[in-house]
Formats: C-alpha cells, structure tokens, sequence
C-alpha cells in the first residue's frame, strides 16, 4: 500500500531538513493530505513519489525559512536526497541495524542514557539536563563524543550505505 | 580567538539534534565554507547521524496509529472508509466511489435543511426557554447537558434551561452544527420545523432548516441518528455514517443517499473544497458560506469548472484566485460581486 511503503521515507526526508521528529511526522501527514486531496489530478502510478517528496521538501524549506535556520550552502553540505531516504527503508540495512545497535551499547553509559533520551525519548537538551541534574553544556559535550564514537564505529559502513544511494539514483 | 574543533563538533551535534539558533546555523554554514576537511567532516558526521536518524525513524514511527490519524484527515473516519469500500464494490464505479469515499467520511454531521418559511414551533415551557440568535458570526454553545451547539450566522436556536428527564429537546431556525454527549436514556430531538423531528441516538450532526429544496437534510459521519415525521414515528429512518436524507414537510423520508459534498459545513470549518466543480455551483457554495451575493454576468460563465481548496479565506481572496485562475474579471458593486470575462470552452 502507498502509504506504508512511503510513509517512514517521507518522514525521514523531512526530518533530514527539519531535525525535529514530530515537525516531520506532520510535515508528511500533509504531505499526505495534499496527496489526497489532489489524487484526481496525479498519476498515481508515475509520480506519487516524486509529488510526494517535492511536497515536503517545500513544506520543509518553509518550515525552515520561518525558523529562520533556512540556510541553502548547509543544505547543500549535507546533500539532502529522497532517494537517501528510500534506501534507508529498503530493508536492506538489517546488518546496519545491527551494527548501530552495538555501537550505541558501547558508548559509556552516561553518555548512552543522553544520547538514548535525546534521540529515543525525543526530549531536547533541556529537558535531559533537567532530568539527569546536570547542565545543558554536558549534554552537549556528551551528544557529540556520541556521534564521534557512531562515526567511529561506522564509518566503514557509510560508503555501502552511499553506494546504494548512488545505485537507486540510476 | 578561533573556536576549537570541540565547539564546532558540539555544534554539529547540536544541528542535527535541531538545537541550534538561527545564528548559530549560520555560524556553522560560515564556518563550512571554503574549508573542504571541514565540510569533509561534517558530511562524514551527517552521513552517520542520518543512518541513526533513520533506525529512529523506523523504530518510532507507528504505521497503523499514522495511519489512523491520516484517514481520520481525509475521511473524517476510519469506518467510513471500510463502508465506502463496500459501496464502491456494490456500484463497481472505482472512480466514482473515490469521490463518494472522500465526501462520505468528511461530513460526521447531519444535515438538516429546510425551507427558510419555516417558523420554530417550540413547545418548551416558558419562562426556562433560552433562544440564541447568531448575529453575523457563528456561535458556539455547550448545551446544560454537556453537548455542543455550532450556531451559524443568522440562525436561531432555542432550548430549555433545564432539560427534561426523558428527552432533550431543543429547537432550530437555521443552520447548526451539534456534538451531542450521548444519554440513552435521554435522546436529543431537534425540532426542525413543522413536525420534521431529528432524533439522535448519541453523535455529531449539523443541522439547517432553510436549505433549497424545502426539505431536511441529514448526513452523518459517525453514531446514530433517525428522521422522522411527530405524527408518524414509526416510519423513521436511520441513518448510518456518511448517509444523508432528505425529507420534507409532506413527504416521507426519501431514499438514503451519499453525502457527495462536504461544503455545507465550511462555514464551520472554514473550509471549502471544489474538485472540477462548475462555476456557478461554486458560487451558489460562496453565497451560502460568506451569506454574500456573488453574481456572474452571463450564465454561460456557470460552465467553468475549477479545483481548489480555500481554508479561512476571506471572500474576496476566493474570488480573486477564481477569477484569476479562469482568467475572468471582477468587481464590487455595493455589496455585490460580479465575475464577468469570457465562457469557458468544453
């Protein structure tokens, strides 16, 4: 069905833009909608995809541009793609997964629960200083020695993973 | 003094997590620029963030409650959505039953509409009677009982302060919308006028008693509701969700239809939908909605069709995109619109 099959790779295109999980789970609900609302005038079979990430990805400059973070050369750095999105959620990353899931296990367990309640439990910084009793400042030093570490970690699996993109491209 | 790399590590952190300021997602697109280990660095960062960002996706996004909260957008319910799949295999017009579906879920309201010669015959004690009249703006109400009155603008409405033991009976002259707190026991009977009685079993519905066609409109999204005449109860008719009626005065409850339009509620929501809707049905739609009188100059212009969505527009804004979009004129004289231009070909 299109809506499973698109669903979390539209929310993840969003969420590359947006970095705020629930801004992009709505952004792709209207994404959806419009979508919908729009379906005489689609050919559902051809284009469904491409209306569908073309539709977020203006939602979300929008988005951006009201946030006042809209920024094109940082975009550009990070070489945003929906095509990065379907590959992530072709089910073809379970060894990934896998992979991820140990490196997050061997972050020291401070710096674990941080990086868990930031990405898993969804709460800003703030609020995870509040919660473990300690300042903003240390959660930040401990998400980035997180990311260094996953860099770390899996850095020989990032360029499979840009093969990939770069095999859908074609 | 030249920041560090841990400031611009913790930067880059922080940017994925959404935590930056706009100035500071400037300052790290500055600091990006021009440097190719910098910007090596940062994709390599963004890349792994992406990988885990996805994992996060995958593992906290719930399909089925997505799913859930997206039908409930596009059709008003999920239900409906299962009833119109049955309704387009019994018609087996897939096209057609896209747009019933569509129309079906959206309206979770019962229509009743009625002649404006209608007067209220309200039976209600005396000195307990409330009456609401909304003057140019709708109202909204909660009723003693808990349910919640939308008045629209230029309808009347009344109901007894207090409520009896065994029926709510309230009366209207109009158009309203209601979300009815459910009492078994207790049914919540709208006067429609004349002996036009809206009984309903415990939902939300939308009623107007000075539609065209001097007859009650009823359609439903979701509950329960039955229309009948005072003198013949027992010749009811129950409606399901996404069912409508019309009855008049001296007729019987006619055949169950779809609702085919969710316009009727737009002075509600604010929302009005054409989908290759012809012109002058647009503008009959604009009347009702902005209680305006838009005019076209030649009858032929009803012939053009258009597709747009206006939510909370003002009517002057509705028109200028009509016309626009169909290349046509307008212009205000008094309180009149008149949309002039050429006809539309086929």
């Amino acid at each position: 069905m299109l809506f499973r099959t698109h669903f979390k790779g539209m929310v993840f295109y969003a969420q590359q833009y947006i970095k705020d999980l629930d801004t992009a789970r709505e952004i792709a609900q209207e994404a959806f909608i419009a979508l919908w609302e729009k379906r005489e005038q689609i050919d559902m079979n051809r284009s469904v995809r491409s209306y569908l990430s073309s539709s977020i990805h203006n939602k979300c400059l929008n988005v951006l541009r009201e946030q006042k973070k809209f920024d094109r050369s940082l975009l550009a750095f990070e070489g945003l793609s929906e095509k990065a999105a379907d590959v992530a959620f072709s089910g073809e990353h379970r060894e990934t997964e896998a992979l991820i899931s140990a490196a997050i296990e061997e972050l020291p367990e401070k710096c674990r629960e941080i990086f868990r309640l930031s990405r898993f439990e969804n709460l800003k910084y703030q609020q995870i200083a509040d919660q473990l009793g300690i300042s903003v400042k240390t959660v930040e030093a401990q998400m980035s020695k997180a990311l260094q570490h996953m860099r770390a970690r899996l850095a020989d699996h990032l360029p499979a993973l840009l093969i990939l993109c770069l095999y859908h491209l074609n | 003094m030249e920041k560090d790399l841990t400031y611009y590590n913790e930067l880059i952190a922080r940017y994925f997590s959404g935590e930056t300021s706009p100035e500071e997602t400037a300052e790290l697109s500055l600091w990006l620029q021009g440097d190719e280990s910098r910007a090596e660095q940062f994709r390599a960062l963004h890349k792994t963030w992406m990988m885990l960002e996805a994992r996060r996706v995958e593992e906290t996004i719930q399909l089925d409650g997505e799913w859930e909260r997206l039908s409930r957008a596009c059709f008003g319910d999920d239900k409906l959505e299962e009833e119109a799949k049955v309704v387009s295999m019994d018609t087996g017009i897939a096209r057609k039953s896209k747009t019933v579906k569509r129309w079906l879920a959206i309206a979770a309201v019962l229509a009743v509409l009625l002649g404006s010669f209608f007067v209220i015959r309200y039976i209600a004690g005396t000195s307990q009677t409330v009456e609401l009249v909304a003057g140019t703006e709708k109202l909204e109400k909660v009723l003693p009982d808990g349910s919640r009155l939308t008045l629209a603008a230029g309808s009347g409405f009344r109901y007894k302060e207090k409520f009896d033991k065994d029926s709510r009976q309230v009366s209207l002259d109009g158009e309203a919308y209601f979300e009815v707190s459910h009492e078994a026991d207790r049914p919540f009977i709208v006067d429609a006028g004349g002996d036009i009685r809206v009984e309903v079993l415990g939902t939300s519905f939308y009623v107007n008693t000075r539609a065209e066609g001097a007859c009650v409109e009823v359609a439903l999204i979701s509950g329960k509701v039955a229309v009948y005449h005072q003198q013949r109860p027992e010749e009811r008719i129950i409606l399901a969700p996404g069912e409508k009626v019309c009855c008049g005065q001296q007729t019987l409850p006619a055949e169950k239809a779809l609702t085919s339009d969710q316009n009727f509620l737009a002075w509600k929501t604010g929302l009005l939908v054409f989908n290759d809707t012809r012109l002058d049905e647009v503008v009959r739609h604009l009347n009702k909605t902005y209680r305006a009188d838009v005019r076209l100059a030649d009858p032929a212009l009803g012939k053009c069709t258009i597709t747009a969505t206006f939510r909370d527009q003002k009517l002057e804004s509705v028109i200028r995109v009509l016309t626009e979009t169909l290349s046509l004129r307008w212009k205000k004289q008094g309180e009149t619109y008149l949309i002039s231009g050429e006809a539309c070909h086929e």
